[in-house]
C-alpha cells in the first residue's frame, strides 16, 4: 500500500478515535476500544481492501492473543484477592513502617518498596489503592500519598502483574522473550532510581533526597538488578516481584542503620497507625479479632515464588506442565493490495504451563493455607471470586477490543503504513526521542500498560525495522515509555483518590503526578538516545 | 400526551436496566467474545461459508454489547 497522506490519516484513525472517545467523550476503554474496532474494521475492508478470510481469520488470531493476556490477568487477580480477603496484604503494609522513625524511609518503604511489590503481584491498580492509605496513615496528606504511591511503582508495571505487559509485547510482536527482555530490564532499572528520588523527595524534601542518595542506589541497583537477573533467565513473571521482593529485604536491613532509624527533623512520629479513624489502619473495633502471622501473611507470595522458579527451572516438571497446548494454524492472509500475512501457528497457550496456571495453583494452594490458620470469614471464597470477576470482567472486554483492532490492522497493512509515516516525518536520529512517548501516551490514553503495547507495540516494531534500528531496543523503550505513562493514567488516579477521600480532587492529582511522570519519561527519552546505538 | 410518553418511558427504562445489568451485560459480551472466534475458526476451516457469516455476525453483535454496556 503507497504511503500517501489520506492513507496514513485514515490508518491512524482507529488510534485517534481511542483518544477522542477517551480522553474527549471520557468513555472507558472496553467502550472505546469497541468504537475503534467498528474503525478499524470498516477502514480494513473498504480502504486496505482485507478480504472477509483475512478479517475473520484476524479475529481468530486476535483471540488468542487476547486469552494469553486475560489468562493472566485473572489469574493475578485472583491471588491477590485471595490474599487481601485474608487480611495479609494490609498486614504486610503496616508492619513494615513501624521499622524505622525516619519519615523518609517510612515513604521509601512504603511508596516505593512495598507499593512496587504489590505492582508485582496485582497491578490495575491495587498497589495505589493498598499504599496510598497506608501513608496517610503515617501522616502524608491524601494527594502526597496518591502520587508518592503512583510513582514508585512507575519502574515496577512492565515486569509487575506477574508481567502480564510484557507477556503482551511478546504476544503482539511475535518475538521471543529472551530476546525483547535485557532493553525493557536496563531503561526499567534506570527508571527505578529516578522512582526512588522522587518519593524521597516527596516524603521530606531536598535535605532528605540528599540523605537518601546512599539508600535510593543500593535499593536501585539491588531491584533493578534482580529484575534484569529474573527477566532475562526467562524469569520474567517475577522480574518486578523478585526486584521488590529482594528490595523490601534490603531496605528492611538499610533501616538498622542510624542514617536511617531514627527520625529526624523530617520526620513525624508513628503514633497514627493504628487509629482506626485513619483509612488503611488496622479496624480494631471489627469483629476481626483473629492474630495474623507475618510469615503466614506472606506464604501466598512465597508459595507463588516456588512455583515459578519450580516451573521454569525444573526440566521434567516443565515438559510435563506443558504437554497439553492451544494451538491453532493459520493459512496465509493477502489483501487487496497484496500484503502478505504468512501461514503458520496462531499465539500457542499451555494449558497448564502457562504464567496463569502457576498463578491458580498458587492461589489454590494460598487459599487452604489461609483457611487452616482461620483467617478468612464465612463466605470468603465466593467474595474473592466475585472481586476477581468484577475487576476483571471490564478490563478485559476493552483487551479484547483492542487486540482485534491492532491484528486487523496489522493484517491489512494499516500499521505498516503508518510506521512509514512516522519513519520518514522523524527520521532515524529524532525518532529515538519519540518511543517513549509514544509508549506513555498509549499508557495514559487507555490506562495500561498492556494496551498501549497492543495499540503501539506492532507500529514501533515496523517503524524500528524500516529505521534500521534496534527491534527490541526499541520495544523495550516502547514498554517502559508505556510502563511510566500507566501510572499517570486519570483510571488508576480515580482509583488511588477514592481510597483516601479525594473523590472530587482528582484534578490536582494528576497535575502533580504528570509534572513527576513526565520527568520519568524524559529520562528515559535521554536513556534511550544514548543507548539506542550500542544496542545490537 | 401518552402516545410520546410511552416510548420515552421504554428507553427510559431500557437504560435504567442497562446500568443495573452492566456487569452481567459485559460478562455476557465477552463470553461472546472469547468463545465465537473459535466456532469462527470452525466454520472457516471446514469451509462452513454460511455458518462463518453467521458467526462472525454474532462477533459483532458481541461487540455492539459491549459498546451499549458502556
Amino acid at each position: 500500500m503507497q504511503l500517501t497522506l489520506l492513507n496514513w490519516l485514515l490508518a491512524f484513525a482507529p488510534v485517534i478515535v481511542i483518544l477522542i472517545c477517551m480522553l474527549g467523550f471520557k468513555w472507558g476503554g472496553s467502550k472505546a476500544g469497541a468504537v475503534s474496532w467498528f474503525t478499524a474494521l470498516i477502514i480494513g475492508i473498504f480502504h486496505f481492501g482485507g478480504g472477509p478470510a483475512l478479517i475473520a481469520y484476524s479475529q481468530v488470531q486476535a483471540v488468542l492473543q487476547t486469552l494469553d493476556i486475560l489468562y493472566i490477568i485473572w489469574a493475578a487477580l485472583l491471588l491477590f484477592h485471595v490474599a487481601d480477603e485474608a487480611g495479609a496484604v494490609r498486614m504486610i503494609g503496616l508492619e513494615l513502617p513501624k521499622l524505622t522513625g525516619d519519615r523518609m524511609m517510612q515513604g521509601l518503604l512504603i511508596g516505593w518498596l512495598f507499593a512496587s511489590f504489590l505492582q508485582g503481584m496485582g497491578g490495575f491498580g491495587v498497589p495505589v489503592a493498598v499504599a496510598a492509605p497506608l501513608l496517610v496513615g503515617l501522616g502524608f496528606n491524601p494527594v502526597q500519598a496518591v502520587v508518592m504511591a503512583s510513582i514508585g511503582t512507575g519502574w515496577a508495571v512492565n515486569f509487575g502483574s506477574l508481567a502480564t505487559s510484557f507477556q503482551t509485547l511478546m504476544a503482539v510482536t511475535n518475538l521471543p522473550g529472551p530476546l525483547l527482555a535485557p532493553a525493557a530490564a536496563v531503561l526499567l532499572g534506570i527508571a527505578g532510581f529516578a522512582c526512588g528520588a522522587i518519593i524521597a523527595y516527596m516524603s521530606a524534601g531536598w535535605k532528605a533526597l540528599l540523605r537518601s542518595l546512599p539508600a535510593i542506589l543500593v535499593l536501585g541497583a539491588v531491584m533493578g538488578g534482580v529484575q534484569y537477573w529474573l527477566a532475562t533467565h526467562l524469569l520474567w513473571t517475577l522480574g518486578a516481584t523478585g526486584g521488590a521482593m529482594v528490595g523490601l529485604v534490603v531496605g528492611v536491613g538499610l533501616t538498622r542503620l542510624p542514617l536511617y532509624h531514627l527520625p529526624h527533623e523530617d520526620a513525624r512520629s508513628l503514633g497514627a497507625v493504628d487509629d482506626p479513624a485513619i483509612p488503611g489502619a488496622v479496624d480494631n473495633t471489627s469483629a476481626d479479632t483473629v492474630k495474623r502471622s507475618l510469615p503466614i501473611a506472606v506464604s501466598a507470595y512465597v508459595v507463588l515464588v516456588i512455583l515459578i522458579f519450580a516451573s521454569n527451572l525444573v526440566q521434567p516438571l516443565e515438559a510435563f506442565l506443558n504437554q497439553v497446548k492451544l494451538v491453532l494454524k493459520f493459512p496465509q492472509l493477502t489483501s487487496a493490495f497484496g500484503v502478505v500475512t504468512a501461514a503458520g501457528n496462531g499465539r500457542a497457550i499451555s494449558i497448564f504451563g502457562h504464567p496463569g496456571s502457576i498463578l491458580i495453583y498458587s492461589a489454590i494452594i494460598a487459599y487452604f493455607i489461609y483457611k487452616r490458620a482461620g483467617y478468612y470469614k464465612p463466605g470468603a471464597a465466593g467474595r474473592i471470586l466475585s472481586k476477581v470477576a468484577h475487576g476483571a470482567v471490564n478490563s478485559s472486554l476493552g483487551i479484547a477490543a483492542m487486540v482485534g483492532m491492532a491484528t486487523v490492522m496489522s493484517n491489512t497493512g494499516m500499521t505498516d503504513v503508518l510506521a512509514k509515516g512516522i519513519s520518514q516525518v522523524f527520521g532515524r536520529t529524532l525518532y529515538p526521542v519519540a518511543i517513549p512517548f509514544i509508549g506513555a501516551l498509549g499508557a495514559f490514553i487507555t490506562g495500561s500498560n498492556n494496551s498501549a503495547n497492543v495499540l503501539f507495540a506492532g507500529l514501533q516494531m515496523r517503524t524500528a525495522q524500516l529505521l534500521g534500528l534496534s527491534v527490541p531496543f526499541v520495544l523495550g523503550s516502547q514498554t517502559a515509555g508505556g510502563s511510566l505513562g500507566s501510572i499517570m493514567a486519570p483510571a488508576k488516579i480515580i482509583v488511588g483518590c477514592s481510597t483516601v477521600g479525594l473523590n472530587d480532587k482528582e484534578s490536582s492529582v494528576l497535575s502533580h503526578i504528570l509534572i513527576y511522570g513526565v520527568i520519568l519519561v524524559v529520562i528515559m527519552s535521554i536513556a534511550t538516545i544514548l543507548l539506542i546505538g550500542t544496542w545490537s | 400526551m401518552q402516545r410520546n410518553a410511552t416510548p420515552v418511558s421504554f428507553w427510559a427504562k431500557l437504560n435504567e436496566w442497562r446500568k443495573s445489568n452492566k456487569f452481567r451485560i459485559q460478562s455476557f459480551a465477552l463470553l461472546f467474545s472469547l468463545v465465537v472466534p473459535f466456532l469462527l475458526y470452525w466454520a472457516l476451516q471446514s469451509g462452513q461459508t454460511p455458518l462463518a457469516i453467521m458467526f462472525f455476525a454474532a462477533l459483532t453483535i458481541g461487540m455492539l454489547m459491549t459498546l451499549w454496556a458502556g
